[in-house]
């Protein structure tokens, strides 16, 4: 390791801030990215399988009126 | 060749294609670019000039390298799209707009906080960092373009033009450098003969290169298959998936 202890590391020479400022915006917004791909996902499989109850459901009314009229 | 190749255009090959290849590519870039950055940030020598704020660039560079790449090959993706009407294509390129505005945003920070210290100015209106600018608003450009359009083969039309015309962008971002004085500094990797850095600083920065690549390949998978999935929602397959993996995150 180049540095001598954890307190100089995160010193980074003095500068500190400006280099965890960069690898914290860059994890960050790698993370935001990944976070948006993995749930857009979920939210299409989910929209998936509402589509396919209300079909189901159209199906079942239109079952039940057209019953309604016959009796 | 064109027979191996001709079963992607459709979309549930391709889907499935992304699914197998997705958790190799997870695993691989996750892996590749945290050692990397651990060796960039921990254990690379110091820069005699700028001592350890130099250590911005295992972040800084594969961001910017990455920013130029995702935006050739969204170009790509729309050239083949227009001219062969591949409608893989323009999802392939809607996959990466994202993608590449996200690198290109943090190559835009990261030098902000670079140039502060080193220039003593958060940002500066020189051509280096105009044109990477210019670039953020390319992909913003061409994902508010797409996203304007009601009727998706046409939006895929316009964006693509868009993308296709700013890849003029790409050769004044390189040779701003060079072409016009600018605070930011000489190529150092990607010029002609040796680069100007010891290999014990510049291997961590080509593996974190390589890490970055990786992972942006892995979220173009899933976004990939997401817009696949988009434009398939009332396909028997998609049906079908969607109830399978509804079973599977109910049996745990």
């Amino acid at each position: 390791m180049h540095f001598e202890d954890f307190s100089s590391f995160f010193d980074m020479g003095g500068y500190g801030l400006y280099v965890w400022l960069s690898f914290g915006a860059a994890a960050l917004s790698l993370l935001v990215l990944w976070l948006d791909s993995f749930f857009s996902k979920r939210t299409l499989l989910t929209q998936v399988l509402n589509e396919q109850a209300r079909q189901v459901r159209i199906k079942a009314a239109a079952e039940q009126t057209r019953n309604g009229e016959t009796i | 060749m064109w027979k191996w190749l001709h079963p992607y255009a459709k979309t549930e090959r391709s889907y499935q294609l992304c699914q197998r290849l997705l958790p190799w590519f997870s695993v691989l870039g996750l892996t590749v670019i945290l050692f990397a950055t651990v060796w960039g940030l921990a254990f690379a020598p110091t820069d005699y000039q700028q001592s350890e704020a130099y250590r911005i660039i295992y972040v800084h560079v594969p961001s910017a390298v990455l920013s130029k790449s995702l935006y050739s090959a969204m170009a790509i993706a729309a050239f083949i799209g227009l001219v062969w009407q591949v409608k893989t294509s323009f999802m392939a390129m809607m996959a990466l707009a994202p993608i590449g505005a996200t690198v290109t945003f943090v190559s835009l920070v990261t030098g902000a906080a670079w140039g502060k210290p080193m220039w003593g100015t958060w940002w500066e209106w020189d051509a280096r960092l105009t044109s990477q600018l210019i670039l953020l608003f390319l992909f913003l450009g061409v994902i508010s373009l797409y996203k304007a359009f009601e009727d998706k083969q046409q939006a895929g039309k316009a964006a693509g033009v868009m993308a296709i015309v700013g890849v003029i962008n790409l050769p004044i971002i390189h040779y701003s450098v060079q072409w016009w004085n600018t605070l930011h500094q000489g190529a150092t990797i990607m010029k002609l003969g040796k680069p100007s850095m010891p290999p014990e600083m510049l291997w961590p920065l080509l593996l974190s290169i390589l890490g970055w690549a990786i992972v942006c390949g892995a979220v173009f998978l899933l976004r990939m298959q997401n817009e696949i999935l988009q434009r398939d929602l009332r396909r028997p397959w998609v049906v079908a998936l969607a109830n399978k993996s509804s079973t599977l995150s109910e049996g745990k």
